[in-house]
């Protein structure tokens, strides 16, 4: 599927299908799931002395905990797809408990600021997610709902306090999609720089080995042209000879030719150039890091 | 007394075919070796050559070339070493035997260049003698 997207996709937005490592894509989901589940405790301490119901914050910290300890026993070991769809369900926890939140606070005797948590939420899914796709999700479930639940405040509500939403929450939004944009950014180059190595060296150890197996040639040819001359001295035809010691002349030439750009490699250890090659040849098709 | 040029190179078909080569044009008997073992083991006729042509690379898990120069400079060799080599000057074997100063024939060379080379070495016009 990525090799499909990457075909059309142009080379800078190719940010777009980069894939995390496995154990980077379990370690985010399971922070955001940790910072869920703290942070919802954290939530009903500041609303412990409001109306406001406190099972919202239980439910979604329940759930944070049970993906930070689904993650932690290793229990999804080998399921990327499975880990990035619980960062997705794991933000939707979240969502739904800010959304029934604030749904008490045109009711409720409390004076704390609304939809702070929510802007919190973009920013940090931006921060975490362990893939660009899924982290727009996560964004988009965060301002999302808030944005929609806004809209339906009565006016009365939405004046009072409330006079730079929904564009304040846009504008969060916004932050936490440049920070996912420059995080997959910056990983895709580092995924290219790496390509880029691995293929120069494998071209200089290529390059290694057909040096090495020239080298290994030199011997036999120069039997050969001995052997030529010593035809010669002894009278055989001299037809046959003559085409001996113009291909001996041939290969010493292309041998000489081959020295010239020996001087661009560096030495290391010899290796057996045979055994180089063959394992070139198997060697599987380009790949990102995973 | 003691052969008056001795090659060693872990090719079969060189060392024959360069023994009878240089028997042809020099008139000189040549003693062929492989290792520095088969030197060792011949070491009176090695030591008393006028020359020894010595290949740099003399097999894997093989002392090389260099290995052979520095017995023979141990065991107090006098007379001329020539390296020939079939690998490349940057490679590190042939790095080695340029340091000793001794002079290095590159493979495949034409046979006239080889004999003119060795006629010199042994006749007159020398390059470095072993041990300067």
């Amino acid at each position: 599927m990525r090799e499909l997207t990457d075909r059309w996709l142009p080379a800078r937005l190719r940010f777009v299908t980069v894939a995390l490592p496995e154990r980077e894509v379990r370690f985010a989901t399971a922070t955001a799931a940790a910072f869920n589940s703290l942070g919802m405790l954290l939530e009903l301490m500041i609303l412990r002395n409001s109306s406001i119901p406190w099972w919202p914050e239980a439910i979604s910290s329940g759930v944070g905990a049970l993906i930070f300890l689904a993650i932690l026993t290793g229990r999804l070991q080998g399921r990327v797809n499975a880990v990035k769809a619980l960062f997705v369900l794991n933000a939707i926890a979240v969502s739904f408990a800010l959304f029934e939140i604030y749904s008490f606070y045109p009711f409720a005797d409390h004076d704390g600021l609304l939809f702070q948590a929510t802007k919190l939420g973009a920013v940090v899914a931006g921060l975490l997610a362990p893939g660009f796709l899924v982290g727009l999700m996560a964004i988009g479930v965060h301002i999302g709902s808030s944005v929609i639940q806004f809209s339906f405040f009565l006016p009365d509500f939405r004046a009072s306090g409330l006079g730079d939403e929904p564009w304040a929450m846009f504008a969060f939004g916004l932050a936490g999609v440049f920070v996912l944009v420059h995080r997959m950014r910056v990983r895709q180059l580092q995924v290219e720089a790496q390509f880029a190595l691995t293929e120069a060296e494998s071209i200089r150890r290529l390059a290694h080995a057909f040096l090495d197996l020239r080298d290994q040639m030199n011997t036999p040819v120069q039997s050969v042209e001995i052997a030529a001359a010593l035809l010669k001295k002894s009278g055989t035809d001299m037809e046959v000879v003559k085409h001996l010691q113009q291909s001996c002349a041939r290969l010493r030439e292309i041998a000489e030719s081959l020295r010239r750009h020996e001087d661009r490699l560096e030495w290391s250890a010899s290796q057996d150039g045979v055994a180089v090659i063959v394992s070139e040849s198997h060697a599987g098709p380009k790949g990102e890091t995973t | 007394m003691g052969a008056s040029l001795t090659v060693v190179d872990d090719n079969e078909s060189f060392r024959f075919l360069l023994g009878l080569l240089l028997k042809e044009e020099l008139g000189v008997e040549c003693l062929t070796l492989a290792s520095l073992a088969d030197a060792t083991a011949q070491s009176p006729a090695v030591l008393g050559s006028d020359v020894v042509i010595l290949d740099v690379n003399l097999g894997p898990n093989q002392p090389d070339g260099i290995a052979v120069y520095d017995w023979m400079r141990v065991n107090g060799y006098g007379g001329i070493v020539l390296f020939m080599t079939g690998h490349a000057v940057g490679s590190p074997y042939v790095q080695r035997a340029v340091q000793t100063g001794v002079r290095v024939v590159e493979k495949p060379a034409s046979t006239d260049e080889i004999v003119r080379v060795v006629r010199e070495l042994m006749f007159g016009g020398r390059a470095v003698e072993c041990g300067s």
